[in-house]
């Protein structure tokens, strides 16, 4: 198993890389003596040293979290905030997103469930979205995505 | 006192504000109560009701919640032995102990007590102390505020748990994140990738909302955990207050180390917890006793935990630097009103000032009545389903997010950040430095790159100013004292 201090330091360290050859073409305005681009660089190097230092001497992995990095809920669920943001930045609508969303995250969680349940989470996926709508929508006058 | 002040708190003692006080502390209890869910979660679960609300209403609910958050930690702490929230880590090994033995309401009481005790005394302390913080902080400039966010920020990483690299590469990446977007002082776009909607950079309350509720949500879908709630008897919750009987110097020291330990940025309840119950133990003439059951460690946790609340609103009032992760998700809540939190609120907006303050001492009223008399219902939330809340939670979230700027990138950024928080907990990286980072980023550059404008690019007022050369100064110590320590402490072990 890589140490999870490694691959995050060599992670950083390569993120780093790229940040620093796009800031590279910030423009240095004659006024400002100091620039808007040495914060970021001073930072970034920062960053990396400290990434290298991670990366060369790690951590004791029985320091951290012992379980696994994602379990298969926790990927189901960024998956289906993928695809819930998706349809609200396609316009499919907040209330229709939104049931199928918390009906399905219900599902998720309950996992494995009864068929009973799943008549549930649709209630109170209904139920919760209409009220969020309501409330943020009609009674606040909020915009919903 | 200043009719601007009487203003201020005859604003809060108005039915609305008091009714949204009163609905934020019950709220906040029940959030407390719910291990998995904190304070920072049941404020973002209310942001979006603050967007059409008065300034003064709003506070007081974000007050209530925060207070009732930190509180209502105990419960679980006290019946299932698992914290409500990271601040009342200290209340398991002697509230829990003390339960087991049959006596579940003495412990809760002696916890609410206490709780009520060291609120009570730190917000009647904030109301000294704030206004003079507040009148130093108005002389500064920006060489002494760029010192200080060095030094805010020096703190929070020294503080990092475990590893001082992952603290320092979390703190790096909070300003990293901050430097996305336009630049202060000439506008220049950074790390846009050649992409609008990036040119306005992250806000902050979806830094945050993401950082520490997306990411705890995504690792609750996972988790499980099946509560089996014990019985308590809620006759005799109150315990009169001679249970204080010889432990005056106890409550008066771990409500003190509290209150400080608040005012300093990004440490916050669970530290000041984690210390005060430490130094109980020291002056204890029985330390051999504590966590077996004991009053004086619950006392200590407790008591410390709700003295940080008013703490963390001093250099949040007075500088806009948060105590700790619930205070950055007030100054956004802040922000949402219009109100730039700083040394400024306290000329322009002082009656508000006055608001926050009675807010603070009023919520500890509230939530020592409710949590006296109605801690049969909050003992009942502990089996509430975490299927049922966190899909409102998300909803709640995403609602906040957009309503900000109407914009979808906020909400992608939502759960960008999630994962960044969830992925970074994983590998023990401390979140607070990024929140800390995130903030004084601008602080930091902007206020050093017009200091060097306006000193006709010299640096040396940095250390000839005697204020700046102060936070200076403790900026390097509290990076160096940890490691100089670090290394004595490894020669010792070696030699041993």
């Amino acid at each position: 198993m890589v140490n999870r201090d490694r691959f995050l330091g060599v992670g950083l360290l390569l993120l780093c890389g790229l940040l620093y050859a796009e800031i590279g073409q910030v423009e240095m305005p004659t006024y400002d003596l100091l620039g808007s681009a040495l914060f970021p660089k001073a930072t970034l190097i920062s960053i990396a040293v400290l990434s290298a230092i991670l990366a060369i001497k790690p951590g004791v992995e029985a320091g951290q979290d012992s379980t696994k990095w994602f379990k298969a809920k926790n990927i189901l669920f960024l998956c289906l905030a993928a695809a819930y943001l998706s349809l609200l930045s396609f316009g499919f609508g907040f209330l229709l997103s939104s049931f199928f969303f918390v009906s399905l995250m219900m599902i998720l969680i309950e996992w494995p469930c009864r068929p009973k349940f799943c008549a549930r989470a649709a209630l109170v996926s209904g139920v919760s979205s209409v009220s969020v709508y309501w409330v943020f929508n009609n009674l606040l006058q909020l915009l919903l995505p | 006192m200043s009719e601007l002040a009487l203003s201020g708190i005859v604003s809060t003692l108005k039915f609305f504000p008091l009714a949204m006080l009163t609905l934020g502390t019950f709220s906040g209890i029940v959030f407390g109560a719910i291990p998995g869910m904190t304070a920072s979660m049941g404020i973002v679960l209310f942001l979006p009701f603050t967007f059409k609300m008065d300034p003064i209403s709003s506070i007081a609910l974000l007050i209530g919640i925060f207070t009732g958050g930190i509180s209502g930690g105990l419960v679980s702490a006290t019946l299932l032995r698992m914290p409500g929230t990271p601040s009342s880590v200290t209340t398991c090994f002697d509230a829990y102990p003390m339960a087991q033995k049959g006596e579940p309401g003495k412990a809760l009481g002696i916890g609410i007590l206490s709780s009520f005790v060291g609120g009570i005394t730190t917000a009647v302390a904030l109301v000294f102390i704030a206004p003079p913080v507040a009148s130093l902080a108005i002389k500064m400039g920006n060489f002494e505020y760029f010192s200080l966010g060095v030094f805010a920020l020096s703190i929070v990483i020294a503080l990092s748990k475990g590893s001082m690299v992952k603290g320092l590469i979390s703190g790096g990446l909070g300003l990293l994140f901050a430097m996305i977007g336009s630049a202060p002082v000439d506008m220049a776009p950074r790390f846009t990738f050649g992409m609008n909607s990036m040119v306005g950079g992250f806000d902050l309350l979806s830094v945050l909302i993401g950082l520490f509720a997306v990411s705890q949500i995504i690792s609750d879908v996972a988790s499980e955990f099946g509560v089996l709630v014990p019985k308590v008897d809620t006759k005799k919750v109150f315990p009169g207050f001679s249970v204080f009987r010889g432990e005056k110097m106890n409550l008066i020291r771990s409500t003190l180390i509290g209150f400080f330990i608040g005012i300093l940025p990004g440490i916050g309840g669970a530290t000041a917890n984690v210390i005060a119950y430490a130094e109980a133990k020291t002056h204890s003439k029985t330390p051999e006793l504590f966590g077996t059951g004991i009053k004086s460690g619950i006392i200590a946790s407790e008591s410390s935990n709700n003295a940080t609340i008013a703490g963390a609103l001093i250099p949040m009032l007075t500088m806009g630097i948060p105590g700790d992760a619930v205070t950055a998700v007030l100054i956004g809540g802040l922000m949402i009103q219009g109100l730039q939190p700083g040394p400024l609120l306290f000329k322009a907006n002082a009656d508000f000032v006055y608001s926050v303050f009675t807010s603070v001492f009023l919520a500890n009223w509230i939530m020592f009545a409710m949590m006296i008399f109605g801690i049969r219902f909050f003992i009942k939330t502990l089996s509430i389903r975490k299927t049922y809340i966190l899909p409102l939670i998300v909803l709640m979230c995403i609602v906040g997010s957009f309503a900000l700027n109407n914009r979808m990138f906020d909400v992608w950024s939502l759960f960008f950040f999630g994962l960044i928080g969830y992925v970074l907990e994983k590998a023990s990286f401390p979140l607070t430095p990024i929140i800390l980072g995130f903030v004084l980023e601008s602080l930091i550059e902007t206020n050093l790159r017009q200091g060097i404008m306006s000193s006709s690019g010299s640096f040396l007022p940095l250390v000839s100013r005697p204020v700046s050369l102060l936070f200076l100064l403790l900026a390097a110590g509290s990076i160096v004292l940890p490691l100089l320590r670090q290394f004595y402490g490894r020669r010792e072990a070696f030699q041993k």
